[in-house]
């Protein structure tokens, strides 16, 4: 129940920053919520209250755009108080693309897509030659999976057998312009990550606490590979008018839209 | 003078880095025969990666490391790593401010017969224009040395430009290199009569600045000469100062004239101290497949290009 009630009210609160803001990447936030909310409250070893601790595991949002989704699931973790989300620091917002600078928990800035499995992979392969026991968690778009960078990543992990780093897939199967399948197809996604020699998981419901679980669970037990997990999301997961819609990628909210949202949400208007 | 073979100076300069400090990691690119990082891989393999013929992944995971504390070392040729790398370099390690320190080897017309795929005009201008990038140009095998070991100690990331050489000597072992500072060559005597011109150089045209002043000395002309491998942070005192003593400044780019040094000098000047600049280098175009030499001669960043350069300003 409380993992449910972290994820509700991570989506509350980053709805609500959002329609302050004025615009975001709504339904790319709104499809990690129970991914990092999964990572962040049972599989990864962090300290709130010590966001540099040094054996913390570590985790990079390679889909910066899925920066407010981040900021609410550290929030409900304790690493900032909620109300930063929505709150101005030295006159601005945070901003929409993941950011160390002004949040702590956030290891790496990220923004451009496809850049940060590599990051993620140089983290892992420096844990694991150093003997330490941190695990390196990479949360990717689908739509990021376009960039060659991604592949050039995947192949080094395999070369390395990055048994530490589990990438994991927000696959809500929509991008900028369309569905994935239609704008890049992945398919057979898992098929190309195993051909760079990771261990490939797919997960039927990436908002099913359980089934994450016994994803994570596996991924622990894999030796020699780095874990990929294909977890099948809905864009915008939450919010009656935004799930499955292309357009809801990003945007801004009418006033009777943050009042409908805020509604689904189960929020005061 | 001596020469020597910059893949040595950084394969030595940098296994005795990474002998005195276990942080340092090597980052390669499928060019550690190239780059000289091969002494790197067999003294130290637990800290060697080779991440393949991936530019964009190199560079990210030498980002990774230094997230994790490590002081990371990557090299690759100057032309991909500041196009197919511009992104990676920008967004992942200025943005975060990562101790990453970018080596980039076969600068500007040093890549010869290569041809122009492989003739980096852009990489200066690609990197000045990074917050937090810092940019060395250097003209030796020891300046090459005391770059590598003071970029170890500067905090964020480094650019450093190599030449394929290998490089004639123009100072010992014991030189040092500053950021921001230039080094000022030989100056023209104050009671010069005739006009006044410094001839601002870096990497491979600094050598080429040395001997262009020679040739002129002989011909009875004195010209100042002041090698910049600092590009940024870029020595504004120095230029402000030739600015107020000098009647023109000739800029020597082994890179296009747009955005490299020429402009660099031109952007302080410009504001704070207005004087004639004139920028030799590559003239906003691809190079062809020649010899270095023969390159040099033709885009006139030889010591005769230069020279002829000094004689007609000074007509």
């Amino acid at each position: 129940m409380k993992l449910e009630g972290a994820a509700l009210s991570a989506r509350r609160n980053l709805f609500a920053a959002l329609g302050r803001l004025g615009s975001g990447h709504y339904g790319a936030c709104l499809s990690e919520i129970e991914i990092l909310t999964y990572l962040y409250f049972r599989e990864m070893n962090v300290k709130p209250e010590d966001p540099q601790w040094k054996d913390r595991d570590r985790f990079v949002l390679s889909k910066g755009h899925g920066g407010f989704g981040l900021y609410s699931v550290l929030a409900e973790r304790g690493f900032i108080p909620r109300e930063r989300l929505g709150a101005l620091e030295d006159g601005v917002m945070l901003p929409k693309h993941a950011d160390k600078q002004r949040i702590p928990g956030v290891e790496l800035s990220t923004g451009s897509l496809g850049q940060g499995l590599s990051a993620a992979c140089g983290m892992a392969l420096c844990a694991k030659r150093d003997g330490s026991a941190v695990r390196v968690y990479a949360v990717l778009g689908d739509g990021e999976c376009n960039e060659g960078q991604i592949w050039e990543a995947a192949m080094a992990a395999g070369k390395y057998k990055l048994d530490n780093l589990v990438a994991t897939v927000d696959y809500n199967g929509l991008q900028f312009d369309g569905p994935v399948s239609e704008v890049m197809p992945l398919e057979p996604f898992a098929d190309k990550w195993r051909a760079c020699g990771w261990h490939a998981i797919e997960v039927a419901d990436g908002h099913d606490f359980q089934q994450l679980e016994t994803a994570y669970n596996e991924a622990r037990t894999v030796q020699g590979k780095p874990v990929a997990i294909l977890a099948h999301t809905v864009k915008g997961k939450g919010i009656s008018f935004m799930e499955n819609v292309t357009e809801w990628h990003g945007g801004s909210c009418s006033p009777e839209q943050l009042a409908q949202g805020c509604r689904d949400l189960g929020m005061k208007v | 003078m001596a020469k020597q073979d910059v893949k040595k100076v950084y394969g030595q300069t940098l296994c005795e880095l990474m002998a005195a400090d276990e942080r340092i990691v090597a980052v390669d690119t499928d060019l550690m025969r190239l780059t000289g990082t091969a002494p790197a891989k067999e003294q130290f393999p637990e800290r060697y990666i080779n991440a393949g013929i991936a530019e964009q992944n190199s560079i990210g995971m030498a980002a990774g490391c230094a997230v994790m504390g490590k002081i990371a070392f990557i090299s690759a040729f100057c032309e991909f790593l500041a196009t197919r790398g511009s992104d990676q370099c920008l967004d992942t390690l200025c943005y975060n401010e990562l101790d990453v320190k970018v080596l980039g080897t076969y600068a500007g017309i040093s890549s010869g017969i290569n041809g122009g795929t492989h003739i980096s005009v852009a990489d200066i201008a690609a990197f000045r224009s990074m917050p937090d990038m810092k940019i060395a140009d250097i003209s030796d095998g020891n300046e090459l040395a005391a770059a590598i070991r003071l970029a170890a100690q500067t905090p964020g990331p480094v650019y450093i430009r190599v030449p394929k050489g290998p490089l004639e000597d123009l100072r010992d072992a014991r030189c040092e290199f500053r950021w921001g500072k230039g080094e000022i060559r030989r100056e023209i005597p104050a009671d010069y009569a005739s006009q006044r011109i410094a001839v601002i150089t870096s990497g491979i045209t600094t050598a080429a600045g040395e001997k262009a002043a020679d040739l002129l000395a002989r011909q009875g002309v004195s010209v100042t000469h002041v090698h910049m491998g600092s590009i940024k942070p870029i020595d504004e005192e120095l230029l402000l100062h030739l600015a107020a003593t000098h009647d023109m400044l000739i800029t020597v780019d082994n890179h296009s004239i747009i955005g490299g040094l020429g402009t660099a000098v031109c952007e302080v000047t410009s504001a704070a101290a207005p004087i004639q600049v004139i920028r030799l280098g590559i003239r906003d175009e691809f190079c062809e497949g020649l010899t270095e030499p023969e390159l040099a001669a033709r885009h006139g960043i030889d010591a005769d290009g230069i020279a002829k350069a000094v004689l007609a300003a000074a007509e």
